[in-house]
């Protein structure tokens, strides 16, 4: 072993966490190199420096108050109306798209059995254009909030408001139903990703410095503003 | 007791305790404390413990996280100096018979204070899980996402520059150390 290793190795030792041959190793190098030896003295003193330190007990904590700031800090879910308006709509449009969808693969499965004929899923696809098209345009001006937002910056919109990131998640959720199992990775992947964000904004609090920042990175890492205009172009 | 009491009431002398060692303040420990435990429930969702994570070492992260967040944010805004710095020196009815082992005490535990508050966050965290909490370098390791080895290099790191801030007080004789 060089000394090198060994210093390194020191505050391993001191703590037992060698293993019997690199102790071994250890030992016999510290017997023959004086500094190496200085080296490991030197840390058990300080070690032991630290010893008074280690023994000190921990102050007495008002457990109440805390647990009552904690408390007051994570409110029991709400217990909401089943529907808010927005969602009716949202439910409403899903529901219709739904619909379509099953009149369509009823519709396209009836055609290949006589003729092999058209491709089912055409008037829903339409239909889930037009709703994913409604939920980017709700979604940009959240987004963009984040998008440009500047550390330090004193913002009275962040957190936006949580009855609209609320509908905002329910859309999403239902478009993600809409389109799990069907062939639409880049989309159900952006879903997905907005799932992600909408869910730390609506976990969000004011005054919370780090977490408009980490929102704002994660937006731009992901590319969704981007994506979402692509994807409406489409 | 709901369920969130009986979580806070089961984890939170541990958490203190480590929010305590890492601060050296029992106010700033309270605050990291509770930013520990309002993450942990929000969050809660995000647990799973089909990966093989106990709910406590889950926690437990989110403590060593909120601390380190904590340090990094108040970092040269908080003159957040410890306790016994505010508090008069030990004296000897504190248990300590001998005026000048409590001068040479008082001295160390400053030299400590110093030694910790000059080191980066992360490696504060690396040494007082190591030295305070005990754990492994391993376990560290995987709070930290990091390898052993990097583990290894950051306390090496630590202790020469501890060792280096007790220099001064190994030269003095009447030290018994």
């Amino acid at each position: 072993m060089t000394c090198k290793k060994i210093k390194i190795n020191i505050p391993l030792y001191v703590y037992g966490e060698l293993g019997t041959e690199e102790k071994s190793l250890f030992e016999d190098h510290i017997r023959q190199c004086p500094e190496c030896r200085r080296e490991l003295e030197e840390t058990q003193k300080a070690f032991e420096c630290l010893e008074p330190a280690k023994a000190e007990p921990v102050p007495d904590v008002d457990w109440d108050k805390s647990w009552r700031k904690i408390r007051s800090s994570v409110k029991e879910p709400e217990k909401r109306p089943l529907f808010r308006p927005f969602q009716v709509k949202s439910a409403l449009a899903a529901a219709a798209v739904l619909l379509v969808f099953a009149a369509g693969i009823f519709i396209g499965r009836m055609g290949r059995r006589t003729s092999g004929g058209p491709e089912p899923f055409t008037a829903s696809t339409v239909h889930l254009k037009q709703l994913l098209s409604s939920h980017f345009e709700d979604l940009k001006p959240v987004l963009l909030d984040y998008a440009n937002f500047e550390p330090g910056e004193e913002s009275g919109r962040i957190p936006a408001d949580r009855e609209i990131i609320h509908s905002l998640l329910v859309q999403n959720l239902l478009l993600k139903r809409l389109l799990s199992g069907e062939n639409t990775g880049p989309v159900y992947g952006l879903l997905e990703d907005v799932d992600i964000i909408l869910k730390d904004i609506s976990n969000l609090n004011k005054g919370d410095e780090s977490t408009p920042s980490l929102i704002r990175k994660a937006i731009h890492q992901r590319d969704i503003l981007f994506k979402m205009e692509v994807l409406n172009k489409i | 007791m709901d369920a969130l009491k009986k979580i806070f009431e089961e984890n939170k002398k541990r958490m203190f305790a480590l929010a305590y060692q890492y601060t050296k303040n029992a106010e700033d420990a309270e605050d990291i404390l509770q930013e520990t435990f309002i993450k942990a429930f929000r969050y809660m969702d995000r647990f799973d413990p089909q990966n093989g994570t106990h709910f406590s070492a889950w926690l437990y992260k989110i403590g060593i996280n909120c601390s380190i967040d904590y340090l990094r944010r108040h970092k040269g805004k908080k003159n957040s100096l410890p306790d016994y710095i505010h508090s008069e020196d030990v004296k000897a009815d504190d248990g300590y018979s001998n005026p000048e082992w409590a001068r040479q005490h008082n001295e160390a535990r400053e030299k400590l204070d110093i030694f910790l508050h000059k080191l980066p966050p992360r490696q504060r965290m690396i040494f007082i899980l190591r030295h305070y909490q005990e754990l492994t370098t391993k376990e560290i390791a995987e709070y930290f996402g990091c390898s052993e080895g990097s583990v290894k290099k950051q306390l090496f790191r630590a202790v020469s520059f501890l060792k280096k801030s007790f220099r001064p007080l190994f030269k003095e004789e009447s030290y018994d150390l």
